[in-house]
């Protein structure tokens, strides 16, 4: 009984055990194995990354140089990083967002060497970081439209969702052009 | 680790599996394996003391194998698995623990032909046609 | 006048909230006590065996990994086994001790999981949440050690794929005197609390001639006076336990509170273990290099969380394997909990389901 009263006083002045998300994240630890990402201007399709793939989550088209991967299969094993040659494969240290299809990725490779490549790598990767800060919409459409309703103001709406759904202002301006 | 390997014939498994129940082996599992034209073996593994121990049997395909879950109760199991995943007939094993019937799927771990179950609904009808058949001959012949 | 007794039948379905995973029982009870009980499995199956014939030997490690996500580690360890001894390759001392503070680390994970639950299945809700607390300690060390918080995929044929740095041993053994310092104040509640001892002392006895017939292995064995360890049982090739000081902890009334006392303190025996296994440590290959394909048959065992964990595998000298056959320590444990059922009054049932530490997905495969 004595021991329930004192632990019971400690609780008092203690802070919480667990996080407050979406306002407190916990950062990212070095070497988690997350969201795979190609660079399309090393790969030589040597298809060592299909033949090593335990869930034939990638699929290579020599003909038509096509590079293909299914997130849904992938189980973030990282086989296909060892076995690359070239070190085009790697699996960042970020969650995998949510899908509302299945959506397949596609990089189309094409075998320049390296002095006459098209975009050099510094060029690649700031076009790569351009497309995906753009508006990739986190919330359909329809829970979009309620959440409208229910909030008669946007700015109370934005500042409600916090960091959740980025620039939610230009995609619904979209739907009201649509 | 090594194991100690043991081969006999099929007359000869019951003696041997009371004489490891004698020495207070405990039976880990039952292997079943699919050497090609009809023939399978069994292996049943054993452990006492630190040192596991290999029995193994070939069989055909139509034999019918004892069960040994009189003198291992915990052998129900292991036992089903057999009729699943082979077709081994077995004494009074259940069968469809695994595997639902009707799914289409048949003793999938099989290499050779896999019985799929509408080929044995055909020959179930087919078994049935046979006795009318002979039935309605006998009367004609009796008439 | 006899009195007329009727026998109802209820079902402890395949959902429920009490049971981490899809089991059917029927119990057919006599007005509260428990007169006869029907297990069926096989919700789980997924076909691993046959599918392990389709891959390559080296892939199978990371099919043989989603067995389980409690006993990952287990499992691919013992398939590593199979394969090296089949192909008598020779695993370096580095590989070996990193593979035993895995293994150690992850039998933390397991053993505070199902301590938690059991508490949960009589409703000690608080100590199952303070019980997962100090379980996240554990698993933000495998999110550094090996990248992910379940399916670590740690072990290759032939060695390990990660090292482990100065500064990662710094924060095991932080982290471990940290669980020890919090578990020592959580094994009072389990082990001296009079509300629990009331409710798990002669109940769910399993007695040490039974616990031989049925065949039960790991903590539930050791609980009913029978002394099998299989990491205490000489063999060479399992790690490395042979250099290791460990004695298997045994208890002698083989109900409930047994149990959960033989798993109290096998958490602080393995505690022990990962301070021992961190002292052996030296510079040195964390991989031998594997070479042709393999051919034979081989057998290996470990000793996973629950029991005993047994492979075999078969090789015909292609890059395929011919056949891959899994003994899991649930396929035993789970058929003698009839025994323990019978003549129980209902309401305890669901605590002697969460006591025996039931794992399905290993069951059925």
């Amino acid at each position: 009984m004595v021991e329930m009263i004192k632990n019971v006083f400690k609780n008092l002045f203690k802070k919480p055990a667990t996080l407050r998300y979406p306002y407190e994240k916990r950062p990212p630890t070095p070497g988690y194995r997350g969201r795979f990402e190609l660079i399309p201007t090393e790969c030589i399709m040597c298809t060592m990354c299909e033949k090593s793939c335990p869930a034939d989550a990638i699929k290579i088209d020599k003909e038509t140089k096509r590079y293909e991967y299914d997130p849904l299969k992938c189980i973030g094993c990282g086989y296909c990083v060892e076995r690359c040659p070239k070190d085009c494969i790697e699996l960042k240290p970020e969650y995998t967002s949510p899908m509302t299809s299945h959506q397949k990725q596609e990089w189309t490779i094409t075998l320049t060497p390296h002095k006459e490549a098209v975009l050099s790598l510094k060029e690649y990767k700031d076009q790569e970081y351009a497309r995906r800060t753009k508006c990739t919409p986190l919330v359909s459409a329809e829970v979009q439209k309620s959440l409208l309703e229910r909030f008669s103001d946007r700015q109370k709406l934005i500042a409600s969702l916090g960091s959740f759904i980025r620039c939610p202002e230009d995609m619904i301006k979209e739907e009201d052009e649509e | 680790m090594q194991a100690i390997e043991l081969k006999t014939t099929l007359p000869d498994l019951d003696s041997k599996i009371y004489k490891m129940f004698q020495l207070g082996a405990r039976l880990i599992a039952i292997t079943g394996n699919d050497l090609g034209n009809g023939k399978f073996e069994l292996i049943y593994h054993f452990s006492k003391a630190s040192e596991i121990t290999n029995l193994k049997v070939e069989i055909d395909e139509n034999t019918t194998v004892e069960s040994v879950t009189g003198l291992f109760p915990y052998a129900e199991l292991m036992e089903s698995e057999l009729v699943d995943y082979f077709g081994i007939k077995v004494n009074g094993a259940k069968a469809n623990v695994f595997l639902e019937p009707g799914s289409g799927i048949c003793t999938p771990l099989r290499k050779s032909k896999k019985t799929e179950p509408e080929k044995k609904e055909e020959k179930a009808s087919a078994a049935q046609e046979k006795p009318e058949k002979e039935g309605a001959t006998s009367k004609g012949g009796a008439s | 006048m006899a009195a007329s007794t009727r026998v109802s039948v209820v079902p402890l379905g395949a959902q429920h909230p009490v049971l981490p995973e899809p089991v059917a029982l029927k119990l057919s009870l006599e007005e509260e006590k428990v007169v006869d009980v029907s297990i069926t499995v096989g919700y789980c199956h997924r076909g691993i065996e046959k599918a392990a014939e389709m891959n390559d030997f080296k892939q199978n490690v990371f099919l043989c990994g989603r067995v389980c996500g409690i006993c990952s580690h287990h499992h691919t360890t013992s398939y590593s086994d199979a394969i090296e001894t089949m192909m008598k390759i020779e695993v370096p001392e580095r590989a070996k001790l990193i593979r035993t503070i895995v293994a150690e680390l992850e039998r933390l994970h397991s053993h505070t999981l199902i301590l938690g639950l059991t508490a949960d299945a009589m409703g000690y809700e608080n100590l199952f949440m303070q019980t997962w607390r100090d379980r996240e300690i554990v698993m933000d060390l495998f999110e550094i050690i090996s990248g992910n918080r379940v399916h670590y995929d740690i072990n290759q044929i032939g060695g390990v794929r990660r090292d482990i740095g100065y500064d990662v041993v710094k924060k095991i053994e932080k982290g471990m005197d940290l669980l020890e310092e919090r578990f020592n104040i959580l094994a009072k509640s389990y082990l001296d609390d009079p509300t629990f001892k009331k409710r798990t002392k002669g109940v769910g006895v399993l007695s040490s001639a039974e616990a031989h017939t049925y065949g039960v292995v790991g903590p539930v064995a050791r609980g009913s006076d029978i002394p099998e360890d299989v990491r205490a049982s000489g063999d060479e090739n399992y790690a490395a336990y042979k250099d290791l000081h460990f004695t298997p902890q045994v208890e002698e009334d083989g109900d409930i509170y047994s149990r959960t006392k033989v798993r109290v303190r096998e958490v602080f025996q393995s505690i022990d273990l990962i301070r021992q296994a961190i002292g052996y440590l030296r510079d040195g290959p964390i991989a031998a290099r594997v070479q042709g394909n393999p051919n034979g048959e081989a057998i290996a065992r470990v000793e996973a969380p629950r029991g005993e964990l047994f492979y075999y595998a078969k090789g015909n000298n292609t890059k395929n394997l011919e056949r891959v056959k899994i003994r899991t320590p649930s396929f035993v444990n789970i058929p003698a909990l009839k025994y323990m059922i019978i003549g129980e009054e209902f309401s305890a049932v669901p605590v002697i389901i969460a006591s025996i530490d039931p794992c399905l997905s290993c069951t059925d495969r």
